[in-house]
């Protein structure tokens, strides 16, 4: 059974395939798709992130997975997203902690790559970015009036939300990611205040 | 784990437990599945994570291995140390319980 998903939150793509396995789905391929066998017995699937220095650490951690079962399906040494599945009831993380610290470093990766872009853009950000109007492309647009100003405007809207999305699409993306972790980062540490088992 | 460095949580006590005997990841986890009687688990990514940790604390450190795909590890004296400290707590807040209970 072919899937095809976008995440851009790893704990609802974790908590997914969770799921999936539940209902019977044994992961088998991760390529742009999620590629899914159905099994009447009891199956699990899992995604960490992580990424390793040498080659050495990336062997023991994957021995460390296949010697609890788990087949690794898709994932390399720099790839960070590894995706496991396995016979039987079982996951990636035992505790909350440490999900919660896979989603830390998974978003740390994402500021990271916003920081290296805003640095490469702060001429634009400078300037306070590329002026909404500018993105629109029809000649004489801004001296067009009423009914057929709207019509031309409305016309060329999505058009600019697309390119909206190209230029700025990562700072929007890794702002709202990060926003997210943080969310989770004041609702876990309030947790851990109060005492809850984590 | 910040200023103070106890308590250990329950996965640390074992794993330092565990690792007064070298062994590799999964000996650990079969260990604390044993010691614990099944209380205390352990998942494929936790124990790598816990791992890390424990070594960059100087806790554990690693041994020479024959198997080149699985790295070996072991207790230090500061884990040592440290298993012990817990120890006595653990025994002396047993002690004050059973006199309460008993008082």
């Amino acid at each position: 059974m072919k899937v095809f998903k976008i995440f851009f939150d790893l704990e609802k793509e974790s908590n997914w395939l969770e799921k999936m396995g539940q209902d019977g789905y044994i992961l088998r391929r991760k390529g742009t798709s999620y590629y899914f066998d159905e099994s009447d017995e009891v199956v699990s699937n899992g995604v960490d992130y992580r990424t390793f220095k040498s080659r050495n650490d990336y062997e023991d951690y994957l021995s460390m997975f296949k010697d609890t079962g788990w087949d690794h399906v898709h994932g390399s040494k720099s790839s960070g997203k590894q995706y496991f599945s396995k016979q039987g009831r079982d996951t990636v993380y035992s505790d909350q902690d440490s999900l919660f610290q896979m989603v830390k470093r998974h978003a740390m990766y994402w500021m990271m790559i916003s920081i290296v872009l805003a640095i490469a853009f702060r001429g634009h950000i400078a300037t306070g970015f590329v002026p909404i109007k500018s993105l629109f492309f029809t000649p004489g647009l801004w001296e067009l009036e009423g009914l057929r100003f709207m019509r031309s405007f409305l016309f060329e809207l999505p058009f600019v939300l697309i390119r909206i999305l190209n230029i700025y699409g990562f700072f929007i993306f890794s702002g709202l990611y990060l926003l997210r972790v943080l969310v989770l980062l004041s609702k876990y540490t309030k947790k851990k205040k109060y005492g809850e088992e984590i | 784990m910040g200023k103070s460095k106890l308590p250990l949580t329950e996965t640390v006590y074992y794993i330092l437990l565990s690792l007064i005997e070298p062994g590799h990841g999964y000996k650990i986890m079969q260990d604390i599945e044993r010691l614990s009687q099944g209380q205390v688990r352990m998942a494929a990514g936790t124990m790598y994570g816990a791992i890390e940790n424990l070594l960059k604390q100087k806790y554990i450190c690693l041994v020479t291995s024959d198997d080149s795909r699985r790295k070996v590890y072991r207790i230090t004296t500061e884990g040592m140390d440290i298993l012990k400290q817990q120890m006595k707590r653990y025994q002396h807040m047993v002690s004050i319980t059973e006199e309460i209970l008993e008082g």
